[in-house]
Order: structure tokens, then sequence, then C-alpha cells
């Protein structure tokens, strides 16, 4: 029986120990890709700092200073997009999942997201965690509760990417 | 379709690479909906790493896809001597007849099912195995189920005394990610028009592998080989419903995949012709990851109508209805 995590920074703990378990080759590269960086990350309020401390990848106080970017969402977003009821393009473009910092602090938070959930078609322990996660409470509210949207010379850059759904 | 799940057997060397596919696809005729109830096992059921994947896709023309994706350790679910039973979603194939049935419990996701296909064409094994990415893959195929029970979507009853079904198993070594791929398509009209199954293993380029396109009903007329093409016209812009999240997530860049609006599909040999317009209506992308080996496998699930016309062995063919057209790299 596991115990069920409560609060992000139980979450990112299980899911970066899970990670480590499952393929050690795979939570290597997420050091690497953190690097001496520190990541604030918000989730409907809850706020911590990701950053790696004497080799390890550790989860900080929120209020943790100074920081190279931050990101955040929701619970109803992050379990739309578990759902196929998002997609990532038009989370980006609604505010739903948000990431702040330089070009090169955003592209480290969105690759070390990439490694978690390449990881987790090979890791059962990744994806029962994902379904305690939905366990927790159902979606109830349809996705909201997104910052601002993107705007202007935003749009333009998403657009430019490719990241805009049609 | 009497045989047992092809499960590794100890010893097994390429027990790593087992898949299993369990498939069983609903037209109805009447509202035109069109969907794809599946089970499958991916690795050795024997590995922790080893997965279940059950799958239900419909498309109603008034409501849209509807969906439910369920992935369990493949130790974890309920495997019987031809089926594979999952929490919502369990289809059992080689009932007496070779029937099938399936059951999907997913009412948050709009989808009732309970479902049992009887044979109206009988079962085809397929000559293979066939070479297929680093190992193989076998495939059998009922063309023509007739369908009872009751199949619910957004609440609304599907009339099944309108609708056709189809059903198929696949089973080799594979890993997605490995250069391979397929096309495939399955066209119904209501009986007694026959059910015309169209399918090519390939590569992810899809550049090589034969083509047969297969009529099965009152008349029985398989071509092979060059005498089959087929040509695309259009582009299907429309977003796609893409499953599970979590890996359309991962593969944001395959959100735009390049898919027909219409694809056509002719074979000509001797005195034996027929041609097959599809028109895409909908279209979605099933994601496979594989549970061993960093791959990936892309599943486009094409819905709509088509009409097919020709003349084979003698008599002229005429009619329309609806299909899938599947195309995979």
């Amino acid at each position: 029986m596991s115990i069920e995590p409560i609060g992000l920074s139980s979450w990112i703990t299980a899911i970066v120990t899970h990670l480590e378990t499952s393929e050690p080759s795979a939570y290597a590269r997420l050091v690497a890709v953190v690097g001496a960086r520190r990541a604030r990350i918000t989730l409907d309020g809850d706020t911590v700092v990701v950053s790696v401390v004497r080799g390890r990848l550790m989860v900080l106080p929120g209020d943790t200073e100074p920081v190279d970017g931050e990101g955040g969402s929701s619970r109803a977003a992050v379990l739309a997009l578990l759902d196929g009821r998002l997609e990532t393009s038009i989370a980006l473009r609604e505010g739903l999942v948000y990431a702040r910092g330089s070009v090169e602090s955003v592209g480290r938070i969105f690759h070390a997201i990439e490694i978690v959930l390449d990881v987790s078609a090979r890791s059962p322990a990744l994806r029962s965690l994902a379904a305690q996660y939905r366990a927790v409470a159902p979606p109830g509210s349809p996705v909201s509760g997104g910052r601002s949207s993107p705007v202007g010379r935003e749009l333009e850059l998403l657009d430019r990417l490719g990241l805009i759904g049609s | 379709m009497s045989a047992p799940l092809r499960l590794p057997r100890a010893g097994d060397a390429t027990a790593a690479a087992y898949k299993e596919w369990l498939h069983l696809n609903v037209f109805g005729h009447g509202d035109g909906s069109v969907g794809l109830i599946n089970t499958s096992l991916h690795g050795d059921p024997r590995d922790p790493r080893a997965v279940a994947l059950g799958t239900a896709l419909f498309h109603h023309p008034a409501t849209g896809w509807h969906w439910q994706v369920e992935v369990q350790p493949a130790g974890a679910v309920s495997l019987g001597w031809a089926s594979v039973s999952m929490q919502t979603i369990a289809l059992a194939a080689g009932l007496p007849g070779g029937g099938v049935a399936a059951s999907v419990d997913a009412s948050a996701s709009g989808i009732q099912a309970r479902l049992v296909g009887s044979e109206v064409v009988r079962q085809l094994g397929v000559p293979g195995p066939m070479s297929f990415g680093s190992g193989w893959i076998g495939w059998s195929v009922a063309p023509r189920l007739r369908l009872s029970g009751r199949l619910e979507l957004a609440g609304q009853a599907v009339d099944l005394r309108r609708a056709s079904g189809y059903h198929d198993r696949n089973w080799g070594r594979w890993h997605w990610g490995d250069d391979a791929g397929w096309e495939w398509g399955a066209f119904l009209a209501p009986e007694p028009a026959p059910a015309v199954v169209f399918t090519r293993a390939t590569d992810r380029g899809h550049r090589r592998g034969v083509r047969t396109l297969g009529v099965h009903g009152a008349i029985r007329k398989m071509f092979r080989g060059g005498c089959v093409t087929v040509s695309s016209e259009g582009s299907f812009d429309e977003p796609l419903v893409r499953i599970p999240g979590a890996m359309a997530s991962l593969h944001s860049g395959r959100s735009r995949p390049a898919l027909p609006r219409r694809v056509l599909i002719t074979a000509e040999e001797g005195h034996h012709h027929l041609r097959i317009d599809f028109t895409v209506r909908a279209a979605a992308q099933i994601i496979a990851g594989d549970p061993v080996v960093r791959g990936y496998g892309f599943l486009h699930e094409l819905v709509g109508g088509f009409s097919c016309e020709g003349t084979v062995a003698g008599e002229d063919l005429a009619f329309g209805g609806l299909g899938v057209y599947e195309h995979v790299d």
C-alpha cells in the first residue's frame, strides 16, 4: 500500500524518487538539465522551488531566492492534459500552463518535464503515481484559473514556433 | 477466430517485444457513429514493466469524439483464454461460433457498451507472420459481425439492428519506435453488401510493403500487390483527439500530422476492379509508448463515409457506408 503524497512538495519528491528508481540514466539527465538553476513551481497556489543541491534534485521552500525561472498550472489543467482533453499548445496560449524566465531557463523547465513524461511510458511506479493524483479528487470544475493569457508579441512568437494549435 | 492469447512462453528470448491486440469496430449506419474498442498487451506480462492498454474511441456526428483510455500493469489485469479484462474495458474473442464480447463502463466519458458480435462472414487467417520492424506480426480477421447488446454514446443508444461490426486480432514481436508502420482500412455498408478490408504492413516512412484489398461477403476476392493502389487528396486540418494525454503532451510536435481529407483505393486484376472513395470526417491519434525500450508509435484513426463501386467475379457492386482508415507510423 502506497502512501499518498500531500502537497506539491510531496508530489514532486515522489516523482523524482520514482524517476531515479525506474531509470537512473534519466534521473542523471534530469540533474544535468536542471544544473545549478532554480525554478519556482506553482500549482493552485502551492509553491515550491526545485534545484540541484549537492548533486541531488531537491525541493526547497517556495520563497527561496533567487530563481532562474518559474512555471505553474492548476490541478484542473494538469488533469485535462493527462486525460487528453487539453493540448499543450492550447494550455500555453490560454495561460493555463505558463513558464517565465530566460529562453534558456524556460527551455530547461520544459526539457525536465519531457524527461518525466518520457520515463512514465516505461515506469509502472510513475503511472501509478499519476493514477493516485487523479484519484485524490475528481477533476470537478472545467479547466479554469489560468494566469493572464499571452498577448501580442507572445502570440506571434508561439505562432512562429508552431506552438499554437489550429 | 478460435485461438487463445499468444502469450510468450517461459524462456522465450523475444518475450520483451511481445504485443497482442483484440479489436472490435462498430459502424452505426443509423446515426453515423463509428468507433473502436480494443484491449492490448505490450511486453511480457511477467515483466512488471509490461502494460495492458484498453481503448474505447467513438465518433458521433452530433456529439463528436468520446473516449476512454485505461492503462494498467499487464500483470494486474485479468487474462482469459482469449480475453483481456480491465476495470472499465474488456474484450473477449473466441466465443462459440467465433464471436466477440466487449464491454465499456465509462459513463464519465460518455460510453457505455455491452456488445456481442457474431460472425456473419467467416473468419480469415491471413498468411503470415510477416516481417515487422525488429520482429514480426500476425493477423486474423472476422470482416463482418452482427452486433447485439447495447451501446450508448452520451446517453443516446446506438441502434445495433442497423450497425455492422468488424473484429481482428494482431500478435507478434516488435517494439514501438521500430522502423515499422501499417495502413489499414475497414469499409462496411449495411448487409448484404460485402465488407471491404484494406491492409499494408510497411516501414515507418511507408515506402514499401505489399497492399491487399479483400472483399468479404457473398462474393469473396483478395487483391494483392501492385494491382492495389492508394492515393490521397486534400489535408485534414481539424484538431485531433490525442490520447493518452501524457503522451500527447510529450509529443506536442505531432499534434498536426499530415493526414488526408480523402483516400482513394483502387484494385484492378483482370476483369475484376474495385474503387473505394473514403472521405474523412474526424481523426484521432493514439500514441503507444513501448514499456521496455524508449520508442513510440503513432496510430491515426480516421473515420468517415465511403462509396464503393466496381465489378468483382462478374457482379457489379455499388454501395456506400462507414469506414475507418488507420495510418500508423
